[in-house]
């Protein structure tokens, strides 16, 4: 039976190592520095700065997506449309703009 | 009857069903998920912030409640586990069982090690920690959390925590001032045990999730999440005995299968991934 796999597939696998390393590093980088104070905001700017990077690695190269087919990328625009209009919506319920906040 | 485009894409959308199928279900599990993030921003910006020279209020968001270095064990494990699954994965299209099988087994007994720590060890800890609020003489309240060593019918016997860094909450917390508690000894961890009379306890409670909204947010999104993790580990399960069979009849498909397996543990290791420093850290 012949192998379903070419040049690029095996580039893939190693850049995924790769990113595994990089992923254990910043788990580290991330436990670092909350040790450091940044200010009340800016620790949690910074932690999820280095949260989303991560997770961005984990879905490009894990996941697959950064040589995935439209439909899927065309799926995942709505996916964060409506999450980006979720996080919306609590800050606009915070500040005052819809209902009553601080 | 086969069904079509099990392994063969669609010309049109290049994709295999699956692939579709199971990328649409991760899209609604952002949602769910993100929709509990919503609840936390809410919780966490509504606890109110301690004023200097107030005394502190037992609602203001709690740091240090948990385990980091525990936490950070288990981001490991999520974080290895999913570069095996990978691996496990390019076994199968590069036609290598044995590896397969190595890579596949691994990642089941990470998410075996994730579930024991969190449910084995991190849950019960929480639920044999006690937060106790009494009366004093002087129509105060003392609050005081530790261990209980005795518990009768009159008194609660607790080993206090040590204070953290001078923060204290009211009176109490190994300062010596328990108001209607009294001092009886030291604790097996050498902290002292203070005696509260049962007539003058107003709240006598482990640190479930109906301790404090902070736990009650923690334990609901690392519950839903361990969830995850569990029927993750069952499918894997799966694919690594009875399911194994296909290797030997259909590998493409058989990979295909695995591959979707691994989308969606790739998504519970991206969730733990805002989990472990917005619980633990922030």
């Amino acid at each position: 039976m012949s192998e379903h796999v070419d040049a690029h597939f095996h580039k893939h696998i190693k850049a995924c190592v790769g990113v595994f390393l990089l992923l254990m590093v910043f788990t580290l980088i991330t436990v670092g520095v909350s040790f450091i104070q940044l200010g009340h905001v800016g620790n949690i700017v910074v932690a999820l700065l280095i949260a989303t990077f991560k997770a961005l690695l984990v879905a490009a190269y894990f996941m697959h997506l950064n040589s995935e087919k439209s439909v899927i990328y065309k799926v995942l625009v709505f996916t964060f449309i409506f999450f980006f209009a979720l996080m919306l919506l609590t800050l606009f319920a915070l500040h005052g703009e819809i209902g009553v906040g601080h | 009857m086969q069904i079509p485009y099990e392994v063969k894409p669609r010309e049109d959308t290049g994709l295999w069903n699956a692939k579709l199928g199971i990328w649409l279900f991760l899209a609604s599990e952002v949602m769910l998920f993100g929709g509990l993030f919503s609840a936390y921003v809410f919780l966490r910006t509504g606890a109110p912030e301690h004023v200097v020279g107030q005394p502190h209020s037992f609602l203001e968001w709690p740091h240090g409640w948990l385990n980091v270095w525990v936490g950070l064990g288990n981001t490991f494990v999520l974080i290895a586990s999913s570069i095996t699954i990978l691996l496990s994965w390019a076994a199968i299209k590069t036609r290598d069982f044995k590896k397969f099988r190595w890579y596949m087994g691994i990642t089941i007994a990470a998410g075996f090690l994730f579930l024991i720590v969190k449910c084995g060890y991190e849950y019960p800890q929480k639920f044999k920690h006690y937060g106790l609020t009494a009366q004093t003489e002087d129509g105060k309240v003392v609050h005081v959390t530790g261990h209980i060593v005795k518990k009768t019918d009159d008194f609660v016997q607790l080993e206090v925590d040590p204070p953290k860094g001078g923060h204290a909450e009211g009176k109490g917390e190994g300062h010596g001032e328990y108001g209607s508690g009294v001092v009886v000894g030291k604790g097996d961890h050498g902290h002292e045990v203070v005696q509260f009379p049962k007539d003058k306890i107003l709240r006598l409670s482990n640190w479930g999730p109906w301790y404090h909204p902070y736990l009650a947010i923690y334990f609901l999104l690392t519950a839903l999440h361990g969830i995850h993790v569990f029927a993750g580990t069952l499918v894997n399960l799966y694919f690594w005995l009875p399911g194994s069979k296909m290797y030997h009849t259909d590998p493409e498909h058989f990979a295909n299968r695995v591959e979707v397996s691994g989308l969606f543990w790739h998504f519970v290791d991206l969730v733990w991934i805002f989990l472990f420093p917005v619980f633990y850290l922030l």
